[in-house]
């Protein structure tokens, strides 16, 4: 792999590493080319030879958030079209990709939706070939739209709706947003909007976002950089850029103004709560300082909250904590499952404790290095793959307009000292200004119907 | 030169250099899949290997494109062989390893790792058991030390049992309310029986396991006759020798655990198993069979290609059928898996509720026609032999894919020329040899069908399927039949569709 390491950033680890000593003239690295087409395709090249395979990225800059009302999950239903036939290749996309032994697939989340092929190096020009065509040239029509219908609401029953807590997420997204933030609804949908879902949504959408100039291809693995730009320019070039600029959304302070407590009762084997917080948008000020708090407050067994509530009290059988960063705005989430016999409440009540000791102390400097440490060794494990190296290249792209960030990522956590770290624990977890949402079993007794209550300002 | 063959991409070829011009014009049809590119050699890469002075042998892959060494100590014993009554020992005596060890409890253990910038992690699977960790290049030796210590010094603590233990009762709990795990439980049981896969860890298990129970069997399993040790990444043979040596050499030989023995139960009609799951939003399906051999038998390969045309990617029969025209699933799967004994066939799916009888109807059919009225193709058996073939040198991207793979082979006596032959064994059958391995080993009329949903959705439908029936409970134990279980007389099946 060619991925400039020429050192470990100075926190890896001082004290341990005596070789460490000269490292404040080193940088880590993806190398990469960049250039953009006529037409406004951004294009995020980076050779890697180890092995013969080529990986193919095509990020559009266009997620869940920038679905209209009574539309919600169109940007993903959408992306499952894409994957449905083009004019010159009138047949699932799967089927000569997968012929030539190919990785394929495509995600959607909030902010971007971006498809991918892993593809063996002598094939990128079938790779090219088709994401250009449906960039292009995508077939659009009644049968294929109904079909991916039923296809997407029954991936929504399969990971929202069969699996116990499964929507969670939507639940909380639907509370730390109010109606009307792009935020609001999940990337998933709900099951009426899809249905609604008409083709001339479809076609109006595509012609919306899905252009060249609203769109960046990373290509990484065994290729030849001349080679490639040739082949880019060949199959992308005559495809028309967009005739009205989209409007990008721009991050925003959310703020609640209470504390919000939800119960549910489900059929849930386990206690469960989670306790959430609007934060600081992705790689905005205080979004690494919060990443490094999860790691204070749950990055190993003396962490705070896994030291208090798992091993000393053992009120609960296990604790998560981490910061779900995304373009517009965050959300900071503590996840707990009480242990057999302990409730819900006493959680909320004994992490209260943790947080205010948190917020009033701050973490300690070892707690910072330890942390820095985690996130240090993560990033660099991380960019192990050239899917990897691409989708590094593409996130930084999109969420910092630049690909050429790893450095800089990694001096975000460098520079965060207890006292920066202290404030973000108070300004952003605060008690009495978060969603709290408790998923309990349902007594024997009730059966049927679903029971949710919301109780506010509590 | 890896250019080109097509004359008008030469020609663009000259206008990008520097940087890229507009294109005028389009130079060629679209229409037209492109020629591939000039195909780039790839040879598999290969282990290194040397022998510990107790005769531990270690594999070692060398990679330095990141400042990382993996480790990964295989144990060819697990939890297959758990004593009757203690299910769940291999695997909990694996857990409490990694619970501190030597001076360390376990949050000073877990805090010394993390500051390494290292993990350990320790794991007890049904055939193997291992421990593995990552570290950081610069930080082997610490981090070696504390898989020394976990490996022949772990502490046993009480109280981290005891929440352990609390923890792995509320996981079980947790899986019983899971449609997907429920169905797979069910289904090993219903294959195995209570032998091997078949038996579950319960509540009981989990209570009958003593601290004295999980010492002896780490100081019987976990031995130097049980392990394997696999390194990879950013470090030389000698350099990691030396290093294994000093930790490893004086490893206790031990006994090799005896050999796991597999009963397996063989469907001779299919059966629906149908665990009722009320409300829930899909109906999980899991077909199984067993088939006749394992990864070294004789048809294996041709019935892979056989199995992969029929339902094992996204673009075989079964998918395209139940998921791309149907609309009745998020996705369906057959696949072949490998342990101990006879591989096993299985079919599966989470479907839309109201679309359960159809959905089995579908199955019936797709398992039915390739002896029946649509015998695969061969083009349908080149198609995944060329992406089998061709989707082969990208798993080498990680030099872990190696490791596993030389784990793997180690635990099931798999030959030496697995990985090198591979593409040959895949190239080998003919298209004829494929169709018949299919016909030969999956008796399409004889499949344990296992059914997790809202029954009384599907109800009298499901009873009205031609196949025999039969209620199971969440642990897979038969339980009576409800009342209105039967395919009425006067309801016949059309109407339940």
């Amino acid at each position: 792999m060619t991925l400039a390491i020429a050192f470990l950033a100075t926190l890896i680890t001082p004290g341990l590493a005596a070789e460490t000593a000269e490292n404040d003239e080193m940088e880590l690295k993806i190398p990469y080319t960049e250039f953009m087409l006529d037409n406004g395709l951004q294009v995020l090249l980076s050779e890697d030879h180890d092995v013969p395979t080529a990986f193919v990225d095509v990020w559009y800059h266009v997620g869940s958030k920038d679905e209209v009302q009574g539309r919600s999950g169109f940007a993903h239903l959408f992306e499952h079209l894409m994957f449905q036939g083009s004019e010159n290749q009138n047949t699932d996309y799967f089927v000569p990709l997968q012929a030539v032994g190919a990785s394929i697939n495509g995600t959607t989340n909030l902010d971007r939706t971006n498809y991918f092929e892993g593809v063996p190096a002598e094939h990128l020009p079938l790779a090219l070939w088709l994401e250009a065509d449906r960039m292009g040239w995508l077939v659009l029509d009644e049968a294929r739209l109904a079909n991916q219908q039923d296809v997407v609401r029954n991936e929504r029953r399969q990971r929202y709706e069969n699996p116990p807590y499964g929507d969670v997420w939507v639940t909380l997204l639907a509370n730390i947003y109010e109606e009307g933030h792009p935020y609001h609804h999940p990337t998933i949908g709900n099951h009426e909007d899809l249905e609604a879902a008409t083709i001339a949504d479809v076609k109006a959408f595509y012609s919306q976002w899905y252009t060249p100039d609203n769109a960046t291809i990373a290509i990484v693995g065994d290729i030849d950089i001349e080679e490639t730009k040739a082949l880019v320019e060949k199959y992308f070039g005559e495809i028309p850029k967009s005739e009205t600029a989209v409007e990008r959304k721009q991050p925003a302070t959310v703020e609640l103004t209470e504390e919000k407590v939800i119960r549910q009762e489900r059929d849930v084997p386990l206690h469960k709560v989670w306790i959430a917080w609007p934060s600081p948008a992705f790689f905005a000020e205080g979004d690494a300082e919060l990443d490094i708090l999860s790691t204070s407050l749950v990055g190993g067994k003396s962490s705070r909250l896994e030291k208090r509530l798992v091993h000393e009290l053992r009120i609960a059988k296990e604790i998560t904590a981490y910061q779900a960063s995304s373009e517009l705005s965050s959300m900071f989430m503590i996840n707990a499952t009480a242990a057999d016999g302990h409730s819900t409440d006493e959680l909320v009540a004994e992490i209260d404790k943790v947080l205010a000791e948190l917020r009033s102390e701050g973490p300690t400097a070892d707690e910072i290095e330890l942390g820095k440490i985690d996130f240090e060794v993560m990033q660099i494990a991380g960019l192990a793959s050239n899917y990897a190296k691409a989708e590094a290249l593409q996130r930084y792209n999109h969420y910092v307009g630049t690909p050429d960030y790893v450095a800089q990522d990694l001096a975000r956590y460098a520079n965060i000292t207890p006292e920066t770290a202290k404030d973000a624990a108070n300004k952003y977890l605060p008690a009495d200004k978060r969603v709290v949402l408790h998923v309990v079993p349902k007594p024997a007794e009730k059966s049927d119907s679903q029971n949710n209550e919301t109780e506010a300002g509590k | 030169m890896r250019f080109s063959r097509s004359i008008g991409f030469t020609a663009l070829l000259a206008l990008s250099v520097g940087c890229p011009k507009p294109v005028e014009t389009v130079s060629f049809d679209r229409s037209v899949q492109p020629e591939p590119l000039a195909k780039p050699s790839f040879t598999i890469p290969s282990a290194q290997s040397a022998t510990l002075s107790n005769g531990v042998e270690v594999l070692f892959v060398e990679n330095h494109d990141l400042p990382f060494v993996w480790l990964n100590i295989t144990l060819k014993t697990g939890g297959a062989t758990d004593p009757e009554g203690l299910k769940g020992l291999a695997s909990v005596t694996m857990d409490m390893l990694n619970e501190g060890a030597g001076e360390l409890d376990a949050m000073a253990f877990s805090d010394t790792i993390r500051r390494l910038g290292s993990t350990i992690s320790t794991s007890g699977g049904t055939n193997s058991s291992a421990v593995s960790s990552r570290m950081l290049t610069r930080n082997a030796d610490a981090t070696l030390d504390l898989v020394e210590a976990v490996l022949f010094s772990p502490r046993w603590d009480e109280k981290e049992w005891t929440r352990i233990r609390k923890a792995r009762k509320a996981n079980l709990k947790q899986s019983a309310e899971e449609p997907t795990a429920i169905a797979r439980k069910v289904a090993n049981k219903v294959m195995y029986g209570d032998s091997y896969n078949g038996r579950s860890t319960t509540e009981e298990s989990l209570d009958a396991i003593t601290l004295e129970a999980m010492q002896s069997w780490h100081s019987e399993r976990v031995v130097a006759q049980n392990a394997l040790i696999l390194v990879a990444g950013d470090t030389t043979l000698d350099a990691i020798v030396e290093k294994l040596e000093a930790r490893f050499g004086k490893w206790t030989a031990g006994e090799a655990a005896a050999p796991v023995e597999v009963a397996t139960i063989q469907p001779e009609q299919t059966t629906l198993y149908l665990v009722d799951k009320p409300g829930a939003a899909q109906s999980v399906i899991q077909g199984r069979r067993f088939v006749d051999g394992d990864r070294q038998s004789e048809d294996y390969f041709a019935l892979a290609l056989g199995n992969a045309a029929m339902g094992g990617m996204f673009t075989s029969r079964i998918n395209m059928n139940l998921r791309e025209d149907k609309g009745y699933t998020y996705g369906a799967r057959s696949f072949i898996s490998n342990g101990m004994g006879p591989a096993m066939w299985g079919v599966s799916t989470s479907v839309k509720t109201a679309t359960t009888l159809d959905s089995l109807k579908e199955i019936k059919r797709e398992l039915e026609d390739p002896n029946g009225d649509r015998p695969l193709t061969d083009d349908e058996i080149n198609y995944v032999r060329g992406s089998m073939i061709q989707s082969f040198p990208a798993k080498f991207e990680s030099p872990n894919y190696l490791v596993g793979q030389r784990s793997e082979m180690w635990v099931y006596d798999l030959p030496e020329t697995w990985l090198s032959d591979y593409i040959a064994n895949i190239e080998a059958p003919t298209p004829d040899e494929a169709r018949q391995a299919l016909a030969k080993h999956l008796d399409p009329s004889a499949i344990s069908m296992v059914v997790v949903g809202d029954l009384a959705t599907f109800t009298p439908g499901i009873y009205c399927l031609g196949w025999a029936t039969a209620h199971l409970d969440r642990e897979g134990n038969p339980i009576e039949a409800p009342e209105d279980a039967g395919c009425p007389e006067s309801a016949p099946e059309e109407a339940a569709d």
